[in-house]
């Protein structure tokens, strides 16, 4: 009960802020590719094929794919930064 | 309790990331994803906005932090979490008959789906009522006796069993049309072009649908269901759920990926097919071309897609009603043994009434599935307002209120202007609000009215208590903020 008394009077962290550059990268890329689907996909809006499947398709498909590798890169670079932190 | 409605050691990575990604999926994977597509073409290749944001978005950020503080104070249900922080009391039955109300729909509907592939793919040799039965009866054995364990062990083998199924059934496709990717394309492109681009041959996704439907109406609820919170709570440790995040995506979106060459093609041999006929496109195809052996093969996938989620939601319903409502106001102080009994007995119950609720024809799956959607999107901010500190003040007040007037006006957007015929009397729902407002997803109105009050009404009302405040944010600031907390 001490520690949680203590704690309530250390100042409050806001935890949407991001922390370190992979982070912020992180949160970069996962607006982009959300941004490139969520409205870009309104300026390829057109029946033609790509690969035999029609743009669209493959355009909110292909930036789902670059979307999940770039924050998988990302993540796994925080989560070794945090690895490395809480070794120290 | 501890053991039976979560796994209180925890399921590691593979484990835990085949149930989530076989959990999450619902009757919308199989069959209704193809008929989507036989409806509305390309528009649902939104989904990549809900089978990519929800793990690297809600996952990933609310997901790891309800694993963290669900191991560290030993939470079992969604009320745990939100009433630790906000106070118990009336709040927590609150919440857990609010959380419950959103899920009967979602379990009818998804029990729904398979039931009908199952009857339409044995060419109705399997009665739909049977096909209820079979699927109520198999959840009722392996949930009664095994808890979230049965559960996830049965949904590791599900998930795999349904992404073999839409893949092969795809392939199945395409040697049916004797041809590849672009024949298919260009027999569409005759046919009904509008199905290649948005908003599709029946207008559905405008630009209005198209950018609140994905996110508010699916992603932000998706991982916040009560079965998502048995996940989270049963992940070993924060970095287990932290690398499904980053990952299960893969899986989800790949599911998805063959719906479109099964689609289309059951557009080529059945063009005429409207409202749920066209929803049973994907087996009608089956029951006309493919061999026996083959289409039991792919009505397993089916099944297995609304059973995973059938049983998940039972067990986090059944937990809900023994731990909020029973342990906390009707029998205080019974055994573990006794909770356990009395959650079986909730599973029996919450079986019987998805089968016989799914057995009338309602015709209302896609309505009752928003009305889930629209009721559990409405308690993201208490979640947020628990899992990340950000300095914003919310109260229990602050919270009931924006639950309340959000899902007002979710559902006078969702149920507005339809009429309800219960035989002896029927009703209209008043259409109160303006029409361009309708375009909108139901989820996204009603969070675009829940978040200013909330936050209004938090303003003027008591805080909640000071010290579980403290505690729950000191958790989280060890796990997820530890450099600046050894700083300060």
């Amino acid at each position: 009960m001490t520690s949680e008394v203590e704690h309530s009077s250390v100042k409050q962290q806001n935890h949407l802020v991001p922390r370190t550059i992979w982070d912020k990268l992180y949160l970069s890329w996962f607006l982009v590719c959300f941004l490139m689907v969520w409205f870009g996909t309104w300026a390829v809006n057109k029946p033609i094929p790509i690969f035999g499947m029609p743009l669209v398709y493959v355009w909110c498909s292909g930036w789902g794919i670059v979307w999940l590798s770039g924050c998988l890169y990302f993540g796994l670079k925080i989560d070794k930064d945090d690895a490395a932190d809480r070794e120290n | 309790m501890d053991d039976y409605f979560k796994v209180a050691p925890g399921f590691g990575f593979l484990v835990l990331y085949l149930g989530i990604a076989g959990g999450f999926h619902t009757a919308f994977a199989i069959p209704g994803s193809m008929g989507f597509y036989y409806s509305h073409g390309v528009a649902f290749a939104a989904n990549v906005l809900w089978t990519v944001f929800t793990p690297l978005g809600v996952i990933y950020f609310i997901g790891t932090r309800i694993t963290c503080l669900g191991r560290k104070f030993n939470y079992i249900t969604p009320a745990d979490l939100i009433v630790d922080y906000f106070g118990d009391g009336k709040f927590r039955a609150f919440i857990a008959i609010y959380v419950l109300s959103c899920c009967i729909p979602l379990m009818t509907a998804n029990v729904t789906g398979p039931a009908r592939l199952l009857a339409s793919g044995t060419d109705g040799h399997i009665p739909y009522w049977a096909a209820l039965a079979i699927m109520g009866i198999m959840v009722i054995i392996y949930v009664t006796s095994s808890g979230i364990r049965g559960v996830t062990w049965t949904t590791v083998v599900q998930a795999i069993w349904m992404f073999v199924a839409v893949w092969g059934a795809a392939f199945w496709c395409l040697m049916l049309i004797d041809g590849d990717l672009l024949t298919l394309f260009n027999t569409i492109k005759e046919t009904e072009p509008a199905l290649l681009t948005l908003p599709g041959p029946q207008g559905l996704a405008t630009p209005q649908w198209w950018t609140t439907f994905p996110v508010f109406g699916i992603a932000l609820y998706w991982a916040i269901l009560p079965r998502g919170f048995m996940f989270f709570y049963s992940a070993r440790d924060v970095a287990t759920t932290r690398k499904i995040g980053l990952t299960v995506g893969f899986y989800l979106m790949a599911l998805y990926l063959p719906s479109m060459v099964i689609g289309f093609t059951a557009f080529h041999f059945f063009p005429d097919l409207a409202g749920s006929d066209a929803d049973n496109s994907f087996p009608l195809l089956l029951a006309t071309y493919a061999p026996a052996w083959f289409a039991g093969l792919i009505v397993a996938g089916g099944l297995a897609a609304g059973m995973s989620s059938m049983d998940a939601d039972t067990n986090a319903n059944s937990a809900m009603l023994t731990k909020d409502v029973y342990a906390s106001f009707i029998n205080k102080n019974a055994s573990d043994r006794h909770y356990i009994t009395v959650g079986r007995i909730f599973v029996v119950a919450l079986v019987l009434v998805t089968v016989v609720a799914a057995a009338f024809d309602w015709g209302l799956i896609v309505l009752m599935i928003g009305v889930t959607a629209a009721m559990i999107t409405q308690l993201l901010p208490a979640v947020i307002a628990v899992t990340v500190p950000m300095g914003v003040r919310f109260t229990k007040a602050g919270i009931t209120s924006g639950i309340v007037a959000g899902l007002i006006v979710a559902l006078t957007a969702l149920l507005g202007g339809r009429m309800f015929d219960f035989g002896l009397f029927q009703f209209i729902v008043p259409n109160v609000l303006p029409e361009s407002w309708t375009r909108f997803d139901a989820s996204f109105l009603g969070l675009a009215v829940n978040i200013p009050i909330t936050l209004i009404v938090s303003q003027f009302t008591p805080e909640p208590n000071r010290e579980n405040v403290a505690r729950i944010r000191a958790a989280l600031d060890e796990e997820f903020r530890p450099r600046k907390n050894q700083r300060e």
